[in-house]
């Protein structure tokens, strides 16, 4: 082994070992780089960065060459916009397009379903959303015009080839050069999350998780399936140690009693079987959700990180430490707006507060978006002297995914089951089973950018 | 049925009901100013358990809802005849600043101030602060509300109370400041009077603000 690739075995087992709760040297930091290297270099604007992931690499790489101490980083680089571009796809503002070219995009709110089609949806949520709501979102994706529709998707696999990819090469070589990795392997979205966030918008799924939640809960159980396949379909093979990232948007929102019905049973049955195949599940609980602490200790020990990005971390602590490992302690406002001392003085606070607590990871509480780079200076060194557990690492073997486990209650669903297209074969000459074994295949292959082109 | 029932209802956010009640009360006469005076004493209750951790946003955009239909049924009444239209509180100018088109959070302070009988006038999102200034030239509002989502459009809000500062309007308008990456500290580093930690926090805010203002 290279020094390189041990030093990123050290941190991933370091991370591991702090999801474990388990006891290790010191406490990891991990990045949420985002755009931020763009800012940081400071030659190309925001909108290059969303066409172009040359432009991108090249950022990250300025970036990596000056700080190479994270133990990993939870971003992924990628410039969507051509692709979003292709499917015409109205649903975020992209620096640039609808916005300043030096500003961020941005997720506006905006509804692309009525309440009355609830029931639609619950019929069959997939054809629901590539039906219905596509073509209300991406202009590309008509429903009478074929021609059009296969070009955008045509256009939409080669371009999405291309961006894995360079993406694949650019992590291969700063994990040589840097030893560092991408934590998260795939997404997976709470039903509520994505019928709130795609279909409904914010402002009216709010108001329907008080006004129609039965519906809401109908909806929700039907997306069940899907969502968790889609998120599986996207875990790419043979990673050492396969971390699920969720990021929550509603649940800060609602109450304990809303959350309780319509939010927390799905949240809890996708990690259940998650973490029982072997995975970590990384949750972004946006905003502040004290209001929910007690209700998460009832996730599985030592599998799960809850990272926080207002909820108060002495509460945070006082009701999962010692159950599930806490992300965040560094505001993204103290990096931008405060100065080293500051930054200095936020770690001395946090690192109080977790000194006896393996489960605990030093990160951001949202994306660096506009750090100082003399407060990612002072972070790392405040890091250097307050962070150290004083404990031993062991290094970490990879991690065996079950895949069968904990899916028993799950349908495989594919798109399209052999069984239901077998008649249109009519008398089969040959094997069909090796005619269905391909097509099923295919079916599942397809599953991760099926969701994508949804989800535009 | 009464003016307290009517309150109540809209304090448990029984939407249904609570229309009911308000069209039961203008049939029955009952004076428009007092329906209004119920509903508000309702939205009170609810910025009340908001602020005690019984309510969420969720709640809160119920309650401002049901505030707007109201309003619709009680606005032709209000306006007819004798009626003195309800005084307001006081003027808001409020705005998602320059960058950033955010409006979730801004649109429920609009709510929650409406319906405590603030006047509020909404330049929307992603707002220069030159146009900011015109537009305080143009209201002379009392307070002027200012809001970001990102940690990168903080500068909107930094640039916009500089603008304002730089055009010599600073003394005639209060300045409030919210967010989800807006602090208590970076509110006062910018230079504004007052900060609304969350949905609701920015009427008492606004109240205190208006008192200042008329003992200054």
């Amino acid at each position: 082994m290279t020094d390189t690739a041990v030093l990123l075995k050290e941190r991933t087992s370091r991370i591991r070992a702090a999801i474990a709760l388990q006891e290790h040297d010191k406490v990891p930091i991990v990045g949420n780089l985002g755009f931020w290297p763009v800012k940081y270099q400071n030659k190309y604007t925001m909108q290059e960065a969303f066409y172009d992931i040359d432009v991108m690499g090249e950022s990250y790489e300025f970036a990596l060459k000056r700080w190479n101490q994270w133990d990993a980083l939870t971003t992924s680089v990628t410039s969507r916009a051509p692709l979003l571009d292709a499917m015409g796809s109205m649903r975020y503002i992209i620096p640039g397009r609808e916005i300043s070219p030096y500003s961020d995009y941005q997720h506006p709110d905006q509804s692309f379903m009525e309440a009355s089609e609830y029931d639609e949806l619950i019929k069959d949520p997939v054809r629901f959303q590539a039906n219905v709501i596509l073509p209300r979102v991406c202009k590309r994706i008509a429903k009478n015009d074929l021609y059009e529709t296969i070009k955008a998707i045509a256009k939409v696999i080669t371009y999405s080839r291309q961006l894995q990819e360079k993406s694949s090469m650019y992590w291969q070589e700063w994990a040589q050069k840097y030893a560092v990795s991408p934590l998260m392997c795939s997404v997976f979205i709470v039903p509520v999350d994505a019928i709130i966030d795609h279909y409904r918008g914010f402002n009216q799924g709010l108001l329907d998780v008080k006004l129609r939640p039965e519906k809401l809960i109908e909806a929700a159980e039907a997306l069940m399936d899907h969502l968790v396949n889609s998120a599986i379909a996207g875990i790419p093979p043979g990673l050492d140690y396969p971390v699920l990232y969720n990021p929550q948007h509603v649940s800060p929102f609602i109450s304990p009693k809303d959350y309780e019905k319509v939010y927390w049973p799905f949240y809890k049955r996708m990690v259940d079987v998650f973490t029982e195949r072997g995975h970590t599940v990384w949750t972004v609980f946006e905003g502040a959700q004290d209001q929910h602490l007690e209700k998460l200790q009832e996730l599985p020990r030592g599998k799960c990180v809850a990272h926080f990005e207002k909820t108060d971390l002495e509460r945070a602590k006082k009701f999962l430490g010692g159950r599930i490992c806490i992300a965040g302690g560094m505001p993204t406002s103290i990096l931008a707006k405060g100065s080293p001392q500051d930054v200095e003085e936020q770690v001395a606070k946090v690192m109080k507060l977790f000194a006896d607590e393996p489960g605990f990871i030093m990160c951001a509480d949202g994306g660096l978006n506009a750090a100082k780079p003399e407060n990612i200076d002072a972070w790392f060194k405040a890091m250097d002297k307050y962070g150290h557990l004083g404990g031993k690492l062991q290094l970490l073997e990879q991690v065996e995914i079950q895949q069968a486990a904990a899916m028993d209650g799950v349908k495989q669903r594919l798109i399209t089951p052999w069984d239901a297209v077998r008649d249109d074969f009519g008398e089969i000459k040959g094997d069909e089973e090796i005619i269905k074994r391909y097509w099923e295949q295919l079916e599942i292959e397809v599953l991760g950018l099926v969701n994508m082109i949804l989800q535009a | 049925m009464s003016l307290e029932t009517l309150t109540d209802k809209i304090i448990d956010l029984e939407l249904e009901e609570v229309l009911v009640e308000v069209k039961k009360l203008i049939a029955n006469q009952v004076e428009p100013l007092e329906i209004l005076a119920a509903c508000r004493a309702g939205m009170e209750g609810v910025g009340k358990r908001f602020e005690s951790g019984e309510y969420y946003v969720a709640d809160l955009m119920l309650a401002g809802n049901i505030f707007q239909e109201v309003m619709q049924i009680l606005n032709p009444v209000l306006n007819e005849g004798d009626n003195v239209q309800a005084k307001s509180t006081g003027k808001v100018l409020i705005a998602t600043v320059r960058d950033d088109i955010h409006d979730i959070g801004k649109n429920l302070v609009k709510s929650m101030l409406a319906a405590n009988g603030f006047e509020v006038i909404d330049l929307g999102v992603n707002v220069d602060p030159v146009v900011i200034c015109q537009e305080i030239k143009r209201h002379n509002p009392d307070i002027l509300a200012l809001s970001c989502l990102l940690t990168s459009t903080l500068e909107g809000i930094e640039d916009t109370i500089a603008e304002v500062t730089k055009q010599g309007l600073r003394e005639k308008v209060k300045i409030i400041v919210g967010g989800a990456p807006v602090t208590a500290k970076l509110a006062a580093d910018f230079g504004a009077d007052a900060y609304g930690a969350d949905a609701y926090a920015a009427v008492p805010q606004c109240q205190a603000l208006l008192e200042g203002k008329s003992r200054d």
